[in-house]
């Protein structure tokens, strides 16, 4: 979306609101799903907020990063409140439910990589998710989450790391 | 399991969400938010004119108005700014 197509639609008008909630809400959604580890619920509910937020600060986006860029900025921070509210990682990592991998759609592995990804840091679920899956760059990604770019390499690296040792017997399960 | 496979695994796009109505309930949800912030907003206006209308000469007010808004310039004016209105309206909707 280039920022005329926001400038346009800044009028407040509803039904252009809505073909931008139509165009992002699939990965707005999958990011929080992976955020909350699973919990659709909490996901659509945190993914509205995300929307009626952007809807009232529509002005404030000056269109100079990705408008999915600043989408992902108000999830992150959304994601957060609510952490703190609910205190969602304070489940053991043992507590992941089964739930941490989507339900449809996906093979063996990529149900596995949600398990795994469900026991890692949000910030570096948030990282990896959005420099590889949603395939924005480190700056973009250190912009949405407001953390510094050395940050963000670090989460990215650690998560990695983990990731690996905890897919360690995925290639041999494969075989 | 290597770090090209990781690679492979990582970048895969997110499982798609079906909408299912969602991004009409974002949208109805929008649409009565905004609303609601409009309200309060409309009801001081009201309580504000109701207070101060009696106060004010409407009479002379109007008399002193209705030569001026039938003349010439007033209508010259009045006519400038409606096309100026409707102009700047299909510029935005093109």
């Amino acid at each position: 979306m280039s920022p005329e197509d926001i400038r346009l639609r800044r009028g407040g008008d509803s039904a252009a609101f809505g073909s931008l909630v139509r165009q992002h809400q699939s990965s707005l959604r999958g990011f929080l799903l992976r955020l909350t580890r699973g919990d659709h619920a909490l996901a659509d509910d945190l993914a509205q907020e995300v929307f009626i937020e952007a809807f009232r600060k529509l002005g404030q986006y000056d269109g100079r990063g990705s408008f999915a860029g600043w989408l992902y900025a108000i999830a992150w921070s959304r994601f957060r409140m609510a952490v703190r509210k609910r205190r969602l990682e304070a489940l053991d990592e043992e507590d992941v439910p089964d739930s941490a991998a989507p339900a449809s759609g996906g093979s063996e592995a990529r149900l596995d990589l949600e398990k795994a990804m469900a026991k890692l840091a949000p910030a570096e679920r948030a990282s990896l998710t959005l420099c590889f899956a949603l395939g924005m760059s480190h700056e973009e990604a250190a912009m949405a989450l407001k953390l510094p770019l050395g940050t963000i390499k670090s989460h990215i690296s650690r998560g990695r790391e983990k990731l690996k040792t905890l897919l360690a017997g995925w290639e041999r399960n494969e075989r | 399991m290597n770090d090209n496979q990781l690679d492979d695994l990582l970048n895969a796009p997110l499982i798609a969400v079906a909408d299912n109505g969602f991004s009409a309930r974002v949208t109805a949800r929008a649409r009565r938010q905004r609303l609601r912030e409009q309200v309060p907003f409309l009801v001081a206006v009201l309580i504000c004119a109701a207070v101060v209308l009696p106060f004010v000469p409407l009479r002379q007010i109007t008399a002193a108005i209705a030569p001026l808004l039938t003349g010439m310039p007033a209508s010259l004016a009045i006519a400038a700014l409606v096309l100026t209105f409707t102009a700047e309206r299909a510029l935005t909707q093109r």
